[in-house]
Order: C-alpha cells, then structure tokens, then sequence
C-alpha cells in the first residue's frame, strides 16, 4: 500500500496530521497564505516590469548616451541641438549617432492625445520583432506597440497623429510590436527622416535655456553664463544665443510690468513650468571598433556642465533612478506589509492550534519528545501550510500578473527569477516568524499536566 | 541507598531495582502556602513487580509517579532509574530517560486522537530514534501481541476502551521500558477491561518490566506482587 511505504520511510508525520486536525481552519489559512503570496508576486512583476522597460538598452548596442540639459541648462522641450547630432556624426568616435527619442504626442482619428515618445530607430535595435505588419520605411510611416493599438482602437492601416508643440506629422500605422508598452510613455517607432520631419518646422522645436535661479537677476545671470559654456561646448551655438536673448527679453518684460517682487517671481515660475526644465534629452552614439565612451566625453566637452556623457550602464541607472526606483520603497512596504500580514495569519492559525492540542503536545513530551523535537513538530505544521501556500501562491500570482496585463494592457509586468526567490523567502520568513509564538507556547508546556488532566 | 525488603514475589531476575527513591520529598507552594505532597524515606521497585500504589485522593499517587517518571522534579532527595542517578537539570537526559527506560500509561490513555493506532505506538518508537519499516513492523508486532492488530489503522475516536487501552499499552512498550508507569488505567473500563488489563500489567512484570500501578481500583489488587498505601504524602502502609 502507497500510505504503509511512505509511512515506512520515516517518522510519522505528526505535524501534518495536528495541522490538519481542523482543515477549515487549515483552508482558510493556506487560502490567506496564498493570497498573501500572491499579492508579493503581483507587486514584483510589475515593479520587475516598469524596471525592464530599460532593458532594451542591452539591445540598442550604444556604449554613449549624451544627456543633453540634465535639467540645469536647456530644457526637454527643446529637441537635441542639431550641432550635437552633427559633431556626434563627425566625430571620430561615431560609427553612428542619432536622436534617440522624440517626446510627442500621438493621437489615433478622433482619439485623444496622449503622451508618446517617437523612436527614430528601427525595433530591432531594441530587440523587439515586428508581430503584424512592417517595419516603418518611408516617411510618416509608424509601427506601434500593439497592446497600445488594442486600447485606442487601431490597428495596421489606421492613421495615426503624432504632434509635437504646433507641429504635426499623419503617419500610417504599418506594423505593430510587443512590449514596449509602459505605463509613462507609448512609443512609436518612425524612420529617422520623420523623427526629423516631426521636429523640423516647429517653431518651438529650438533649444530653450532655463536655469535654476532665486530672483531674475540670478537667472539672467545664470543664462549668460549657460550660454558662454554653451558656446564653448558647442561651435554653432548661434541658436541659444538667439532663444537666449529671446528669453531675456521675455524676462525684461516681465520685469516692467511685474506690479512686485512677488508678481515677478509668480511669473518667473510660470515661465520656468512651461520650459520645463529638470526633464534631459539623449543622443545615443554607437562607438566605432577601438573608441570609449571617455573619447566621447572628451570630445564632446564632458567636463562642461550642461553635456553630460554616459555609458549604457549609468544611463540605465539614470532611467531607473528617474523613475522606476523612486517606487522601490514603496514596493518593499508592501512586500513588508504583506509578509506581516502572513506571519500575523500564519501565527494565529498555529497558535490556535497549538493551544486546542496541548494535551497532545504534553503525551509526546511525556514519552520523550523534547524540545527539538517539538520544534521540529511546530515546524513542520508551518512548512507544511506555508509550503502549500507557496506553490498556490505562485501559481495565482501569476495568472493574476498574466490577467492584469491582459485587462489593463498598459501595465508592464515581467516574471523574473528574482520575483519568484523573493516570494519564496518571503513566505520562508513567514514560515519562521509565524511559528515563533506557538512554538513559545508548545515549549513553555510542563509534561507533567498530562498527568493532570 | 537502602531499600525496604521486596516482598514474596514469583521471580527477580535481578536485584538491582528499576527504579529507586530516597530521602523524597516534593511540596506545592511556598510559605503558609506549602504543602507536603511527597515525603518518602525509600522507596525501590524490582523488575519483575508490579507495585500498586493506592490511597485516597490527594494522598500523592500522581506526585509519585510523576516524580518516578521524571516528568517532576522533586523537591528534595534522589531518584535511580537502572541504578542511575537521574539529573533532573539535564532536559535531554530526562527526555532520553523518558524515551526508553519509561513507559507510560495515561488515565485517559491521552492516545494522539489525529494518529492511527499503529502511528501511536510508531510515534514512540520514532522518538527513541527507531524509524521506518523497522519502527512499523514493532509498533505491528506489539498491537498483534495485545490482540488489537486488525484495529490497526483505526483512529482513538473509532476505537473502544479496551482497544485503546491496549494501544496505550503498547505504545508504553514500544521501547522496551524498564519501568512501566500506569495511573488509574482502569478509570474509564468496565470489570471485563479492568480485568484484562490487570492480566496484561501482571505479564508485563512476568517479562521483566518493574510496573507502578497508581490507583484506588480493587480490581487490581489482586495482580499486585507488592502495595503501598499512601497517606498525605507517606507511605502509610505496605
């Protein structure tokens, strides 16, 4: 007989037959468990998943990024200096260089406009294969993820509005891809002539300066001073030096109709929201055979203030610190919490039971259960319930993950070996937290009240 | 250490005594509050006896058969179990005691209610390292020896007095005890049961175990190669 050999093979399983002893109890434990598992594994995939929106980096094959602005000098409306594209491709160093991204605002016909970042570089630089369609080869041809094409409604064919500033570009819907989807931005890759057609022609489209200052004649002064590094960095910095001065114009205007010091400052932050400042721009550079990213930095003037040059590695962590690990802390509080309210459920249920089975703990101490042996009885109950808890827990944190994806398309989620080790030592810690108060209690018992009784 | 002279018995194998007491004394409480539960002088047990231990309630039976099976530390004075003294501050010594020199037979028999009868008797075996197929085929053995082997897999709820009374029995056996410690076993059995288990406690001793009967039950004293009547904590009479 099956049981009669499993018995054989070793002790009997007391743990397991006192935890069972009330299996309502026991269900409902391994079901709050289980939730509790659950809810870990859903909270980590969709934080692995916002994190693995860089992970095209690894893909794209750029050693550089240059971070233009960082928030001190120009702003993110302004789309990178033609000058740094151009000294980039002529520069030694470049096998090839290009704006990377396009912040822009998409639209399908009739649709609202939401917040876009047009690629000027194919998908597979990222890894990505196209699913339906093509990739784009023409001008105002776009391919775009296609959970995004699902929720507006669009499809291979449809149009598809992309507007920057006053500037707008009808691109065909060509292609579509998978997994790009986030909930900040959607992209949309384009050819590079229509990332260029997209910020061409757009009066806005030229650099802005801005600059953290405290009163407006700091910022004037901090202007010109961004200006002359400006132009110190950048040969052809005849555009700056223009916005530069329409700015300070706008400035001095501002200065003679400011009614107070108060007003001024009111309208100076106006201004500074509208460039909003604090938001970079990046040049990827794919390095040719024997460059570093050092020959990049020197070359484009790194140790000025207002270019900055990464490697791939740092402009993932700058993403990330940007805006993904900002959310870390609140993720391990739910872990925390989650983790807390299993070890609180895992508790009660083996106190519970412990106490309705204290004559039974006092037999087995009386026939020479000691004290390890009563530990490793409460703790097998523990391993028996959170084990159980776990292999459930994994199982619905997944297809919960897989179904909030599937509901809410624009949620990224990622299921990743680290998710699944963290659940599990999470329900570990649990395990061992939970069973410390009724093994307390089984510990603390005198054999000698089974005598009582 | 001397002992009180053993009475007339069918046989000692041997005459170092299963367990031995001297200068015992154990007291509840403190103070104006303290009360004398145990003051023996000595006290022996040979294999091959079966001791009945009786008296009225409160007179001290479950203190000394607590103390006799180590699971109270007395108060004052010694205990040899085997002709070993037994260190009552050594917590594994006292568990390693318990697990194979002691036997238990519990009032209400206190069977484990979510164990079969053979997971019972094996849970006893297993906590004196004995496992396995080797731990089965024993626990087997001794239920087929106390004629309860075709209840095997029953459970304590599904079980009669008597059958669990032989379960608790064997489970007291399972390591070959030197010392068996009954308290009131015949509480809850009918004359029948009362009966069969005074036969089974006198073959024990027949085998050589050293049994200690605590109990106010008649219908045992006639399976007693010795008695000892307590009162308030003394031997009164033997």
């Amino acid at each position: 007989m099956p049981i009669e050999l499993r018995r054989s093979r070793g002790r009997v399983p007391i743990g397991r037959r006192l935890v069972l002893r009330s299996r309502s109890r026991f269900a409902m434990a391994v079901v709050a468990c289980t939730a509790v598992i659950a809810l870990i594994v859903v909270e980590l995939s969709v934080h692995a998943g916002l994190l693995g929106a860089t992970s095209w980096l690894d893909a794209m094959g750029s050693e550089a990024w240059v971070m233009v602005a960082g928030g001190k000098v120009l702003s993110q409306n302004a789309p990178l200096p033609d000058a740094v594209v151009a000294q980039a491709r002529e520069a030694g160093f470049a096998a090839s260089a290009a704006v990377a991204f396009t912040p822009c605002e998409m639209a399908s016909a009739g649709g609202e406009l939401q917040t876009a970042m047009a690629v000027s570089w194919p998908a597979s630089a990222f890894g990505l294969d196209v699913t339906a369609g093509r990739s784009p080869q023409d001008l105002d041809e776009s391919v775009i993820d296609e959970a995004v094409a699902r929720s507006m409604g669009i499809g291979v064919g449809s149009g598809l509005r992309l507007k920057r500033g006053s500037h707008v570009r009808d691109t065909v819907v060509v292609g579509t891809v998978a997994g790009t989807s986030t909930l900040i931005q959607q992209w949309v890759f384009v050819t590079a002539e229509t990332g260029s057609a997209l910020l061409s022609g757009d009066p806005d489209s030229s650099a802005r300066l801005d600059a953290s200052a405290a009163s407006l004649n700091d910022l004037e002064t901090a202007l010109r001073d961004a200006a002359a590094k400006l132009r110190e960095i950048l040969p052809n910095v005849g555009l700056f030096t223009e916005q530069f001065e329409r700015l300070r114009s706008g400035i001095e205007q501002l200065e003679a109709t400011a009614s107070s010091a108060a007003d001024g400052s009111a309208a100076l932050i106006r201004l500074r929201e509208q460039l909003q400042p604090d938001k970079p721009q990046y040049l990827a550079i794919r390095l040719r055979e024997g460059q570093s990213v050092s020959d990049v930095r020197r070359a484009l003037g790194g140790s000025g203030t207002d270019v900055s040059v990464l490697t791939a590695a740092e402009f993932r962590e700058d993403l990330n610190t940007k805006y993904f690990r900002a959310i870390e802390p609140l993720v391990t509080i739910l872990v925390a919490a989650a983790v807390a309210v299993g070890v609180l459920l895992l508790g009660l249920t083996l106190s519970t039971q412990v106490s309705e089975s204290l004559a039974d703990y006092a037999v087995l101490r009386a026939i020479g259960y000691g004290r390890g042996g009563l530990r490793r009885l409460v703790l097998a109950q523990s391993c028996y319930l959170i084990g159980i808890s776990l292999v459930l827990g994994l199982g619905l944190g997944i297809a919960v993950t897989a179904l909030i994806g599937e509901l809410a398309p624009l949620i990224p989620w990622r299921l990743v070996p680290s998710t699944f080790a963290i659940a599990t030592a999470a329900a570990v810690v649990m395990g061992l937290l939970g069973s410390l108060a009724p093994l307390r209690r089984a510990l603390r018992l005198d054999p000698v009240s089974v005598m009582r009784r | 250490m001397t002992y009180p002279s053993p009475p007339q018995m069918p046989a000692r194998p041997v005459a170092m005594p299963a367990v031995a007491v001297s200068g015992l004394v154990h007291t509840y409480g403190r103070g104006h509050a303290e009360v004398h539960a145990l003051d023996i002088d000595a006290l022996a047990v040979f294999p091959g006896e079966v001791l009945l231990v009786e008296g009225p309630s409160g007179s001290g039976k479950t203190t000394l058969i607590s103390v006799l099976g180590t699971l109270l530390r007395p108060t004052r004075g010694g205990i040899e179990i085997g002709g070993r003294a037994v260190d009552f501050g050594d917590q594994r010594a006292l568990d390693r005691i318990r697990r194979s020199e002691i036997g238990f037979v519990f009032q209400s028999f206190s069977l484990l209610a979510p164990l079969t009868a053979t997971e019972n008797v094996t849970a006893a075996l297993n906590a004196a390292g004995t496992r396995g197929r080797a731990a089965h085929r024993r626990a087997t053995e001794l239920l087929d020896s106390l004629g309860v082997a075709h209840r095997a897999h029953a459970r304590p709820r599904d079980l009669s007095g008597g059958e669990q009374q032989r379960v608790a029995i064997a489970r007291a056996l399972a390591n070959e005890p030197r010392l068996v410690i009954a308290d009131e076993p015949t509480a809850n059995l009918d004359t029948d049961h009362s009966l069969e288990l005074g036969h089974v406690l006198a073959s024990l001793a027949g085998r050589g175990h050293a049994v200690v009967l605590a109990t106010h039950d008649p219908r045992l004293e006639p399976f007693a190669t010795r008695r000892i009547r307590l009162l308030d904590g003394r031997i009164a009479a033997e």
